[in-house]
């Protein structure tokens, strides 16, 4: 399993390196690192990833434990869906939809001094957080209900209950987390290009953009992805080092259900906060929408044609990458189980760090293996779905991987006593605890894959548009209303599938 | 069941009949850019009116940009299966040159409306524009006479620009600078550069946020306004002519070497310079058509100002020099 993984990273990076040895390719060139310039960029990258993921994370803790401790709150599934939403929202409608609500002429203006550092961490807040409150939410769901009684009986204020109750479980999944969204900052693109104010605010992730895209030097694409895997390495050690591994007791888990008048005003507050964060940019492409030529959008043939393709590339990606993590995961068990605990957080680590090496140079270097042997054109989908459901790997792994790891302590025993193995095993005792997780992994992978725009326009085909693509070319054409329709079906469609992968695979809520 | 399973084989014989039909019709492969291909893009009408005299297909393969084209080209050598590649810019065509990868078209170029005539043996254009600062009239009342007003008053409009790297207007712009304030030019960059809002990636983003109104300039082509002329009946928006001239942009496309159809190739190149082909150009394009023909453009194109003189830096000194010029942008954009 970890070889292929290798494979499919590592191969396509072998490929565009040996192009340099070729004639009529720039030769490699190890020096790169004494440019001054990329010094500036390294250290840029880093330090707006870094903000972004604090200010994304530390307000989701709030957030995520106000839903936890409101467990009636109504339209909370809405809500919770709502904040799924921002993931797949393609980057320029992300920029859009900002400059709806703090450009110029916005709702809240902050003028020019949105282009810079604000601006990116503003939209990246907006991806960011929401995300940060879907990940961080299940574990408090996983505490035990004697924990709350106990915390009760000894009096403990919400800060002692937050400090000795929730926060050993949360300890365990926190720095997953921020891991995650440190490396979707790290790579973030066209925020950071259109929001940044100019070359001052430029990523590795653009550098690499640029020796691909518009040098042409292979090569250094490939040594400037290998810097920024290696970045996020060490930035995944040091999160790592945080993290506990969980000390696993069987006990009924139910939702928190106590009253208190004050905290509830105070959690209530948190949410309406959050959803107004999340909302506003949602509501301005919303409200563009409906102003936009809606009837003629949605008359067009070609439009549900680019929608059916969407939704075959996000299922058959969530399908892939679900699978994928799933067997990685159950190997990084068995390893943790052998007393391996190093190598078993190496597995996890290889497959959480896929993420930050670009698509553009996992593709590109796909379709330098693949060119000579065959025809390209025709293996369009299988390349987009292979390297969507390898950017999704990160994702399945957060959200499976701690409840995994709960599942094998508790249950492998058992399981070894009854001889349950196989279909049975996963039939009896894995599936009833697992597939919420599961199916939140599923949701998320087919989402981020719908809104993926990156390797589908590196090909290029005459009959293979997606939504996200659509809305490019729309824009391209300066039908920007055009676009904002498109966007907002995208969005309708996330939901939609969201909603209900979500729900057929996670089951009925608390049950 | 039977009347299911007669269906089912008739429409596998028919469905044959059609893949047969398919491989005796020779098919063209056209490498483009995606806006060309997409549906608001010349690309099906052209396909259409080309089809309908040359009895084969026009397959039209839409990617990023010309720097895409040259990419794929090159990584494909001789598996490639593109007879024709089909807008890369004068940026490109050294280096396109260089390459090696393509034939000569044997064409001239009768009637041509470019603004210094045309001559080429590799590559032929089909379309030309000008880089421009587009502006809404009612918010801008007076816009700078020349890029060097632009570039002198400090108080001066803010602007919306793209970025070299990414984007062909980004080039643009940096081409045009060079070829006005030449040695000086960063000098005249480090005092523009308080007033640029931000540089996006490519063009869609920086105009989509000049029509939410963040800049009171953003860079774009002398057309642009012909655009809201004609499918908007909005005449706010007009392009400011700038005294020095404007940098010209023009769109070749060249036959391929390792084409197995050239005769046919050479078809199309001869339907790109026809009256058919050129009549598409301006209102899906939204460029100048290369050959000035009867009633090819629109009246609206009337109303736009009139960018002579034209400029252009020669082909080589721009793929020698390119990579510094940036850097040095880089630098002064960066400080």
């Amino acid at each position: 399993m970890l070889t292929m993984l290798a494979l499919l990273v590592l191969a396509p990076m072998a490929g565009l390196l040996h192009l340099s040895a070729l004639p009529g390719y720039e030769a490699l060139d190890l020096r790169f690192w004494e440019n001054a310039y990329l010094r500036r960029v390294v250290f840029f990258s880093l330090w707006q990833a870094l903000l972004s993921t604090l200010l994304s994370v530390l307000p989701a803790i709030l957030v995520a434990r106000a839903f936890a401790m409101l467990p009636d709150l109504p339209l909370r599934r809405l809500l919770l869906g709502l904040f799924a939403l921002p993931l797949v929202v393609p980057a320029v409608v992300v920029v859009m939809a900002v400059v709806s609500v703090y450009g110029s002429d916005g709702w809240l203006p902050i003028g020019r001094s949105l282009y810079g550092i604000n601006g990116i961490l503003l939209a990246h807040v907006f991806f960011n957080l929401p995300l940060a409150v879907r990940l961080l939410l299940p574990q408090w769901q996983a505490v035990p209900q004697h924990h709350w009684q106990l915390g009760e009986q000894l009096g403990m204020n919400a800060w002692q209950r937050f400090r000795f109750i929730e926060w050993p479980l949360l300890r365990e999944s926190l720095p997953g987390v921020l891991l995650l969204i440190f490396m979707l900052c790290l790579t973030s693109f066209a925020v950071v290009l259109t929001l940044g104010g100019g070359p001052r605010s430029t990523t590795v992730e653009v550098a690499i953009y640029q020796s691909l895209r518009f040098d042409f030097d292979p090569a250094r694409a490939v040594l400037l992805a290998l810097l920024q895997l290696g970045l996020c390495m060490l930035v995944a050690m040091l999160t790592l080092k945080l993290q506990r591994m969980p000390e696993v007791e069987i006990a009924i888990s139910t939702p928190y259900r106590r009253r208190e008048d004050l905290s509830r005003w105070f959690n209530l507050g948190l949410i309406l906060m959050a959803t107004l964060y999340v909302g506003m940019p949602l509501l301005s492409l919303l409200i563009d929408a409906l102003d936009g030529p809606l009837g003629q959008a949605l008359g067009d043939l070609r439009l549900w044609q680019a929608l059916v393709n969407t939704l075959s590339i996000g299922l058959s990606a969530a399908l892939l990458s679900v699978t994928a993590g799933w067997f990685l995961l159950q190997y990084s068990a068995s390893l943790a189980r052998e007393g391996r605990a190093r190598a078993a957080k190496l597995v996890d680590l290889a497959g959480s760090t896929v993420y930050v090496v670009p698509p553009l140079v996992i593709g590109t270097g796909m379709f330098v293996l693949l060119s000579p042997h065959v025809d390209v054109f025709s293996w369009v989908y299988p390349i987009v779905i292979a390297v969507n459901a390898l950017m999704g790997l990160p994702f399945v792994i957060r959200c499976l991987g701690p409840a995994m790891r709960q599942n094998h302590a508790r249950y492998h025993r058992l399981c070894l006593g009854l001889a349950l193995h196989g279909w049975n095993r996963f039939r009896y005792v894995e599936w009833p605890s697992l597939r919420r997780p599961l199916g939140l992994a599923i949701a998320l992978v087919a989402v981020l894959a719908m809104g993926d725009l990156g390797v589908i326009a590196l090909f290029g085909s005459t009959h293979s548009t997606t939504l996200a693509l659509m809305i490019y070319q729309q824009l391209g054409a300066y039908l920007v209303a055009q676009a904002t329709v498109t966007a907002v079906l995208l969005l309708l469609l996330c939901l939609g599938v969201f909603a209900l992968l979500e729900r057929c695979i996670g089951g009925r809520p608390d049950a | 069941m039977k009347s299911v399973s007669s269906c089912i084989g008739t429409l596998l014989v028919s469905l044959l009949f059609c893949f047969s039909l398919q491989a005796a019709t020779p098919n063209l492969v056209v490498y483009t850019y995606d806006s060309f291909t997409s549906d608001w893009g010349p690309g099906p009408k052209v396909k259409a009116a080309f089809e309908a005299k040359c009895l084969c297909t026009l397959e039209l393969v839409g990617l990023s940009d010309g720097v895409a084209m040259l990419n794929r080209l090159k990584l494909e050598g001789d598996n490639s299966r593109a007879d024709i590649v089909l807008g890369i810019d004068t940026n490109l065509t050294a280096e396109a040159r260089s390459s090696g990868l393509f034939a000569r078209h044997g064409l001239s170029l009768p009637g041509s409306a470019l603004p210094n005539p045309w001559q080429d043996d590799l590559f032929l254009p089909y379309d030309f524009g000008y880089f421009a600062f587009v502006y809404n009239k009612e918010r801008l009342a007076s816009p700078p006479a020349s890029l060097r007003q632009l570039v002198e008053n400090t108080e001066g409009p803010t602007l919306l620009i793209q970025d070299p790297r990414t984007s062909t207007p980004g080039l643009g712009l940096l081409l045009w600078m060079k070829k006005v304030f030449g040695k000086e030019s960063d000098k005249a960059w480090a005092k523009l550069s308080p007033r640029i809002v931000t540089v996006s990636k490519g063009w869609s983003e920086a105009y989509g946020l000049f029509l939410k109104g963040e800049a009171d300039m953003v860079l774009s082509y002398t057309t642009s306004p012909a655009y809201h002329l004609i499918a908007e009946q909005d005449s706010r928006f007009a392009a400011a002519r700038f005294a020095e001239g404007h940098y010209q942009q023009i769109e070749v496309a060249g036959i391929v070497q390792t084409s197995q159809q050239k005769r046919l190739a050479g078809e199309f190149l001869e339907f790109m310079i026809s009256e058919d082909f050129q009549k598409i150009i301006p209102t899906t394009n939204w460029m100048y058509p290369a050959v000035t023909g009867e009633a090819v453009l629109p009246a609206e194109f009337d109303q736009l100002i009139d960018p002579s003189p034209a400029l252009l830096l020669d082909e080589a000194s721009v793929a020698n020099e390119r990579k510094g010029w940036v850097d040095e942008w880089l630098e002064v954009m960066s400080r």
